[in-house]
């Protein structure tokens, strides 16, 4: 067995990930200076993404509360599909896994995390990371990396979707010194056609991503050139971390913003106002929307939620 | 069962399935010197043996804080702070403890306390180091921290205590790791100069098992200046939380931060108050083939050698 074959079988067997690819360093090379590969680890050679899906009975969790009004049930949501054991989960590991190189094979590995302990400036992408008023960024681009190694195609909404999960999944990082065998980027049909869908832009509360031919960010990504919205990050912001009453799902939140699309000094100025939350490891939780992930209908949506009854919502419906 | 089958055992679970780098362990007579309040005992009456362990950072985690600190990349001293100091190694210490006290508990019918390594404590707790040093998994640096052969200082500690009597591993007494008198490295790359260059006969006494060893004495005050990230470049403050020109400051006028952070708890998910944003005296030290994993490889440019008198590398 290769070195390669070795590295991915342990991702996939001891720390159950679903899918696993490797990209070379160089195939985000085009990335902004400080957040490429070379930038984060000198001598960098590969970089090794994979993914661990989100259970659709943790996804259904959430048209439970916001389809029957079951709002106890968003908390299942919020541990399992959102900010809790989907982050932790990738965190440790991105840290094993970095451990198993090293000691195996004696190259260096940086786990890159995407979601706790980030203090990244913002300038690699517009959505929100939500790490305080500084709306924090990524260190290296969980998506792009992912789509460079051929785990998949980045949607209109930004995501990675695959055709197996759409957008149900989180993506982690572990950049290595040691050379493998790459895999080449996503090159099937493209699985997102905002065209003809829409629904992310339709559904999204606070109108931050742009319907088909709105504002669009055109990026490189190993050598292609992928076309996605330009999201409205503090549009996203208002929604996801619940700036106003109408997004509460459990208990009360209070109304700090009331336009879909602050200013920065207005967010900072919510942010400070904010009540911390105590019912969660994440005191601004940010699990109060995700509807452009939870309702995106790539990966078998409509048999998967729909046709099963877990939810009643037509997605397809609001496509046309 | 056999005491020393018992004792492999445990060593053999803590080496497998709670994935350490190393384990050792101590008898409580190793402890005898302990300061009142600070002996297993005080923790767990009836303790007869130490069990400590380390998990080894690796050397990605660590090449982070050279980004910062040599190439002005301040973006992913984050990663330093999440893979090589209070996030995974401390909790991956966490579950470690919880898992070694439980099987030391069910293959012995003993008590086995699990510490605390970092998420949860709130107090002072018994020093990991100390154990460790006990329990011979390597000696102690200059710089405080415990050194191992392996590693260096690059290793996080964790320490199980039980009424078991296990068999005692001996201590440390392979060729000495930190040399004080030559190398000058974590005084000279410390920002602050919170390490005191070495004094014989001035540093902090520690007898353990037999072996009578110092490390100097840290001034905490102004390692916490950069620990917690004071000055502009390192927190998201938009300035300095302690004014820059108070470089040798009292405990009592870092009131500052606490302050600062305690209003801030989001930015540093998921320990509100960081104490990562330093770390040179872990990152730079020689021990542990620092040369062949960190200059040779390219991850650090620092000539480190500079601070070593008679240097003949």
């Amino acid at each position: 067995m290769s070195a390669t074959e070795t590295i991915k079988n342990y991702i996939l067997s001891d720390c159950r990930m679903d899918s696993v690819g490797i990209a070379p360093a160089s195939a985000l090379a085009g990335e902004p200076e400080g957040h490429r590969p070379e930038d984060i680890l000198p001598g960098a050679k590969s970089v090794i993404v994979f993914t661990r899906r989100i259970p659709d009975g943790v996804i259904q969790a959430a048209f439970r509360s916001r389809e029957d009004g079951n709002a106890d049930a968003h908390s299942i949501y919020a541990a399992y599909g959102s900010d809790l054991t989907p982050n932790i989960n990738v965190f440790f590991m991105q840290f094993n896994i970095a451990q198993f190189i090293e000691m195996t094979f004696g190259y260096t590995a940086i786990p890159v995390p995407s979601g706790p302990m980030q203090n990244v400036t913002p300038v690699n992408v517009p959505l929100p990371v939500f790490i305080g008023p500084k709306k924090n960024a990524y260190i290296l681009h969980p998506e792009r990396a992912a789509y460079a190694a051929g785990l998949g195609d980045l949607a209109w909404n930004n995501m990675l979707v695959t055709e197996k999960n759409g957008p149900r999944q989180v993506v982690g990082l572990v950049v290595t010194s040691m050379e493998l065998d790459r895999d080449w980027p996503y090159g099937g049909p493209r699985l997102c056609d905002p065209e003809t869908c829409g629904v992310c832009g339709r559904i999204c509360p606070t109108h931050a991503i742009p319907l088909a031919g709105g504002e669009a960010d055109v990026v490189s990504v190993a050598g292609n050139t992928v076309k996605m919205a330009h999201i409205n990050s503090n549009a996203c912001a208002v929604a996801s971390l619940g700036f106003r009453g109408e997004f509460a799902v459990k208990g009360a939140l209070p109304d700090l913003i009331s336009s879909d699309d602050p200013s920065d000094g207005e967010l900072a100025e919510a942010y400070a106002k904010k009540p911390i939350s105590h019912h969660s490891l994440d005191h601004y939780p940010k699990h109060y929307c995700g509807k452009c992930m939870l309702y995106c209908p790539l990966g078998g949506w409509k048999e998967r939620f729909f046709d099963t009854g877990l939810s009643k919502f037509d997605a397809e419906g609001l496509a046309r | 069962m056999r005491v020393s089958n018992v004792t492999q055992q445990i060593k053999n679970f803590a080496l497998t399935e709670a994935r350490m780098a190393k384990v050792g362990i101590a008898g409580i007579d190793r402890f005898n010197e302990s300061p009142e309040g600070m002996h297993p005992t005080d923790f767990l009456p009836g303790c007869k043996s130490v069990i400590a362990f380390c998990v080894r950072l690796p050397d990605g985690a660590v090449s982070a804080a050279h980004r910062t600190f040599e190439d002005g990349n301040y973006n992913i001293h984050g990663v330093y702070g999440a893979y090589g100091y209070v996030g995974a190694p401390n909790y991956n210490l966490l579950w470690a403890n919880y898992k070694i006290s439980r099987f030391v508990e069910k293959v012995t019918g003993c008590a086995a306390m699990p510490n605390t390594a970092g998420p949860t404590h709130g107090a002072k707790m018994l020093s990991m180091r100390h154990c460790a040093y006990a329990a011979g998994l390597g000696e102690f640096g200059w710089s405080s921290l415990v050194l191992t052969p392996e590693f260096g200082p690059r290793n996080r500690f964790g320490a199980v205590l039980t009424t078991a009597e296990l068999i005692p591993d001996p201590m440390y007494s392979g060729p000495r790791l930190c040399e004080p008198e030559r190398c000058h490295i974590c005084e000279k790359m410390c920002p602050t100069g919170a390490i005191p260059p070495y004094v014989e006969g001035e540093g902090r006494i520690v007898c353990s098992g037999g072996k009578e060893v110092s490390y100097s004495q840290i001034n905490w005050a102004k390692c916490r200046l950069m620990c917690h990230g004071t000055h502009a470049e390192y927190n998201e403050s938009g300035g300095d939380i302690i004014p820059i020109e108070m470089d040798d400051p009292l405990d009592e006028e870092l009131g500052g931060i606490n302050k600062y952070y305690a209003g801030h708890p989001r930015q540093n998910f998921h320990q509100h108050n960081p104490t990562w944003k330093c770390g040179n005296c872990l990152t730079y030290c020689p021990v542990g083939d620092w040369r062949e994993r960190f200059r040779e490889t390219g991850l650090s440019g620092v000539d480190i050698d500079k601070y070593i008198d008679d240097n003949d590398k």
